[in-house]
């Protein structure tokens, strides 16, 4: 997910109040609730001392009223004398004066003498330990569980002078003492007493729930010696304060603060903070929309101007918030100053794409874009112009690139004053020109044709480069096309078929742009065919006169293209020779003849019937490589070299040929018979053929064709045979197609006959149907003469 | 302690001193011995104010001297005064304040209410037994007055050491008291082990008791929570 700078703004403002708030709060929370548990843990101290003191002043007050009784001589004498009414009546009489809840007189030896109050029950193992503390200690005071009750008590000697009784006198602590307590420290006080495993006991100020809820967590708090401060329910902070143990039980006073009280004071503080804290977050959000809207509505602008940019409108001024932050200044400053170089340089570029930046003259594109424009109100008739200087190379190659520049300056200087419309001229390329011609006059067209070539090939005259020639390919509006490209192709197809012809200048002549057209799709669609063996071997039987029986067939190459049909095999090989095909097309030649070949050795090995299968080679085939070539083919066939007879074209011979008789003679050596094909045709003297490693002549059908009426091929074939006879040649005539040719080259001693008097040129299976059913219809064609 | 004493247990002794010496011709000793007991308690502190009894001397007689317990300070003094059982006891009042005088024990329970210089007459002990003095006034004040049923008794000095004079021959047992032990009416019998011969006329001996701390009445206790 994307955030805009808007939302990350907000977030990340929203984040940080929010993170702060937290910790404000938490720390607050916190110091605020250990303030809480100090000021508890402080007034509890307090609350401690004041509540010991209480206890203290408390039991001298209980003290004093005890010792006013035991120190009375009267009490003493009727302690002495053991006169028990008058002991019981002064024990009544303190007892009713300070309240108490128990007076008791013990003898030395641990005796209840008399008891009076309302706290009965002084068993003697509640005595005893109050008495071992008393006698050593002299007194006694001190907290005590007596029967069910919690009790302050005394215990005095009454001495004659020295002890002979001990008064116990005790003062309950019961709810009014709690209270009492309470009103005084501002605390909350329990008072617990356990004996054994009995339940506890407990006097408290607060709700008697409170301890009792849960009894193990109390237990501990209660009965923990040490300062502990344990809440409940976080309502209280509890203080034990331990006041007697002994083996039989023990009592406890329990301080409790309550933090409810504390937290009171300030709750208000965390209110106010809470809502400082509310206030500053809306505060923020505010803020930061505002903010993040002065920074991203510019970037907004910006961006919608550099939007505008892109594309290409350059004139529009920037327009952005100068009273904005200064970055947003800065970045608008620099988007105006990029705008403004953008606009500088696109001008620039757009002018050097359109202008020759050596001749000045229009670029391709501009001329383009200039026939377009003419195309959409064309006048009636123009005329689209290439020019190139054919052999430019060789100015540059002879006189440097300076000189060669210079030639291309002065053309385009010639062009520019004969065709002086602005954007008319243009350099395409190295030393290719273009123009276009607004003249409707035939004529005059001509006649500035002309002079344009006389101008321009003066200077190139002048270098004595004779090579070099001006060649214009001209396409006409509209007879040549309505389109732009099609008039500049066309022109182009004109020009190339100037240099082909080697002419000045040549007109683009109708159906040479589909001519083109074809051979390009023919090229493409050759390899594909090749690869997947769409081309065809057909076969035609030579008759050899001599064994009275086809011996021998040519093996002839068939296209059937799936749009064009058929495509004559003259066209598509010679493609293939222009466009580096031939290697392959050969070599599936090859392969297939061989196949073949061996197919029907195969198929006729019983007849011992041998069809030797002549192939055609061109010029292109014969190289260094071809021998190799062959012998794994006849390896991979299993065929012998007798059984492929390699006719090679007489213009095979014309480039190289002391290579290609080399390569003739290896071949013948490996037992190849050769054949020159198409003899007569090429200009091949009578000295090469001398030289020439080969078993046969293969006569032109050219000069067979109409043998037995024209008395020129009858000479020309006549004295072929006479010659090749004499040179020890075989001959083999070729377009044999009446009987009265068959006889004339069998008198003259032709020894093979081919063409279609017998048969045209058959696929592989129908030639085979052929030799079964036609074979005989021959055998005898020559006995009957003769 | 009262000259008188001294002269009656002599001559009281010399008698028996002559019985024994009839009785048994084998003792050709001296005529009498001297006893030397000296008290220590359970720290080896000599323990004064102790009176040693020889439990084998029955009452005789009766002096007729009067014992003087004064009233010094605001104390008894002596703070034990041993009498024997008959004899009369002064309480004269030494300070310039008065005092009331008590006793609630068996052996003799009285009174001499508020009084200054010199009661109006000596007042006679005629049971024996411990006699606890007490002032009404000053609680502070205590003081014994041991009654003797013995004829031959000492009591110990600072020192703790008590001497019998004129004694016929070493006993077996003594009786003791003193005013720290746990039960103040009680008289200890003592068996005495060993008698040392320091010189031909006198034996001694060392006793060990058991003193209890002295428990100081309570003035004015603190509370003071606690166990």
């Amino acid at each position: 997910m994307k955030f805009s700078l808007h939302q990350k703004i907000l977030i990340f403002v929203l984040g940080l109040l929010l993170v702060s708030i937290a910790l404000i709060g938490s720390a607050v929370l916190y110091s605020t609730n250990t303030a809480v548990h100090m000021q508890a843990k402080e007034k509890l101290e307090t609350g401690q001392r004041v509540f010991e003191r209480l206890l203290t002043e408390h039991g001298s007050q209980l003290l004093d009223s005890a010792a006013v009784l035991v120190s009375d001589f009267g009490f003493k004498q009727a302690v002495t004398s053991q006169d028990l009414p008058t002991i019981e009546s002064a024990l009544e009489n303190t007892g009713a004066r300070i309240d108490a809840n128990l007076i008791a007189l013990v003898s030395p030896d641990g005796m209840l003498v008399a008891q009076i109050g309302k706290i009965r029950g002084m068993a003697s193992a509640d005595l005893k330990p109050l008495l071992d503390v008393a006698v050593s200690q002299g007194a006694h005071s001190t907290i005590a569980l007596i029967d069910a009750h919690i009790l302050q008590l005394v215990v005095l000697p009454v001495k004659a002078p020295l002890p002979v009784a001990w008064i116990i006198i005790g003062l309950e602590i019961d709810q009014n003492f709690a209270a009492q307590i309470k009103a005084l420290t501002n605390l909350d006080v329990s008072f617990l007493a356990e004996r054994d495993q009995a339940r506890p006991l407990s006097v408290s100020t607060l709700a008697q729930a409170l301890f009792v809820t849960q009894p193990e967590d109390a237990a501990k708090a209660r009965f923990d010696m040490h300062l502990e401060h344990s809440s409940r329910g976080d309502e209280y902070m509890t203080l034990p304060v331990p006041l007697v143990r002994n083996q039989h039980y023990q009592i406890i006073a329990q301080l409790h603060a309550s933090l409810h009280e504390a937290n009171e004071i300030f709750r208000t503080l965390q209110m106010q903070i809470l809502s400082i804290a509310a206030l500053a977050l809306v505060l923020s959000i505010l803020g930061a929309l505002l903010t993040s809207r002065t920074v991203t509505r510019p970037i907004a602008d910006l961006v919608q101007a550099t939007e505008r940019i892109s594309l290409g409108n350059y004139q529009q001024p920037l327009c952005y918030d100068r009273k904005a932050s200064a970055e947003i200044v800065a970045l608008g400053q620099s988007f105006a100053t990029m705008q403004q170089v953008i606009a500088e340089r696109e001008e620039l570029l757009s002018r050097q794409a359109y202008v020759d930046p050596l001749t000045g003259l229009s670029s391709r594109a501009a001329i383009s874009d200039f026939l377009d424009q003419l195309l959409r109100m064309p006048p009636a008739t123009f005329c689209v112009m290439r020019l190139n200087i054919n052999g430019f190379k060789l100015i540059n190659d002879t006189f440097g690139y300076e000189i060669g520049d210079e030639v291309l300056k002065s053309m385009a200087q010639t062009l520019r004053s004969l065709i002086p419309g602005a954007g008319h001229t243009a350099r395409l390329g190295a030393d290719e020109f273009a123009a276009v011609l607004v003249e409707s006059d035939v004529g005059r067209r001509e006649a500035l044709i002309l002079e344009l070539i006389e101008l321009i090939q003066r200077p190139i005259a002048q270098a004595k480069v004779s090579a070099c020639q001006i060649r214009i390919g001209i396409a006409v509006y509209p007879e040549h096309g309505g389109e732009s490209e099609t008039l500049l192709r066309r022109a182009e197809i004109a020009l190339n078929h100037a240099k082909d012809q080697k002419l000045s200048y040549a007109y683009y002549l109708a159906g040479q742009d589909e001519r083109h057209r074809r051979q390009i799709r023919l090229v493409a669609d050759l390899k594909v065919a090749i690869a997947q063996n769409r081309l065809e071997l057909f076969y035609q039987p030579k008759y050899d006169i001599k064994a009275a029986r086809v011996t021998q067939v040519e093996a002839l190459l068939r296209w059937i293209h799936e749009d064009f049909g058929f495509v004559p095999p003259d066209e598509f090989v010679a493609l293939a020779e222009q466009s580096g095909l031939m290697p392959l097309l050969s070599q599936w030649v090859i392969e297939q003849a061989a196949r073949q070949c061996s197919a029907w050795k195969e198929k006729w090995k019983e007849r011992n019937q041998r069809i030797a299968i002549a192939i055609n080679l061109s010029a292109y085939d014969v190289n260094e490589k071809l021998p190799q070539k062959l012998g794994r083919v006849l390896r991979d066939n299993g065929i012998d070299a007798s059984d492929l007879i390699l006719e090679i074209t007489e213009s095979a011979f014309m480039e190289n040929t002391q290579q290609a008789i080399t390569i003739l003679n290896q071949l013948r050596q490996m037992g190849f018979p050769l054949s020159i094909d198409d003899y007569g045709t090429g200009y091949s003297s009578l000295g090469q053929l001398k030289n020439m490693p080969v078993h046969e002549l293969k006569i032109d059908k050219s000069f067979v064709l109409n043998l037995d009426k024209d008395s020129n091929d009858q000479l020309i074939v006549r004295s072929t045979i006479e010659l090749a006879r004499t040179m020890g040649l075989g001959v083999v005539a070729e377009g044999v197609e009446t009987i009265e040719a068959c006889h004339l080259l069998r008198r003259w001693g032709c020894e093979k006959l081919q063409g279609y008097y017998f048969s045209k040129p058959l696929p592989a299976a129908k030639f085979e149907d052929w030799l079964e059913q036609s074979g005989q219809q021959f055998s005898g064609l020559f006995s009957q003469a003769d | 302690m009262p000259v008188g004493d001294k002269r009656n247990c002599k001559r009281c002794l010399c008698r028996i001193g002559l019985m024994l010496s009839l009785l048994m011709p084998a003792m050709l000793m001296a005529e009498t011995l001297r006893l030397d007991i000296r008290v220590l308690d359970q720290q080896q502190q000599p323990v004064a104010d102790a009176i040693v009894i020889n439990p084998e001397t029955p009452l005789s007689t009766t002096p007729t001297t009067i014992a003087v317990m004064d009233q010094q300070n605001r104390q008894f003094t002596p703070r034990v005064l041993g009498i024997s059982r008959g004899q009369k006891v002064a309480f004269p009042n030494s300070d310039n304040i008065r005092h009331h005088v008590y006793s609630f024990s068996e052996a003799k329970r009285f009174e001499i209410k508020l009084y200054a210089d010199r009661p109006e007459a000596p007042i006679g002990f005629d049971r024996g037994g411990l006699v606890v003095l007490g002032c009404n006034i000053h609680d502070s004040m205590l003081g014994y007055i041991f009654v003797s049923d013995w004829q031959h008794f000492a009591q110990t000095d600072a020192n703790g050491l008590a001497r019998l004079d004129s004694v016929a021959a070493a006993p077996k047992k003594l009786s003791l008291w003193h005013p720290d032990q746990s039960d103040p009416a009680r008289i200890q019998q003592i068996e005495v082990l060993t008698w040392q011969t320091s010189d031909p006329h006198t034996l001694s001996t060392t006793v060990i008791i058991e003193r209890q701390p002295n428990i100081q009445p309570v003035k004015s206790s603190r509370f003071r929570n606690g166990s």
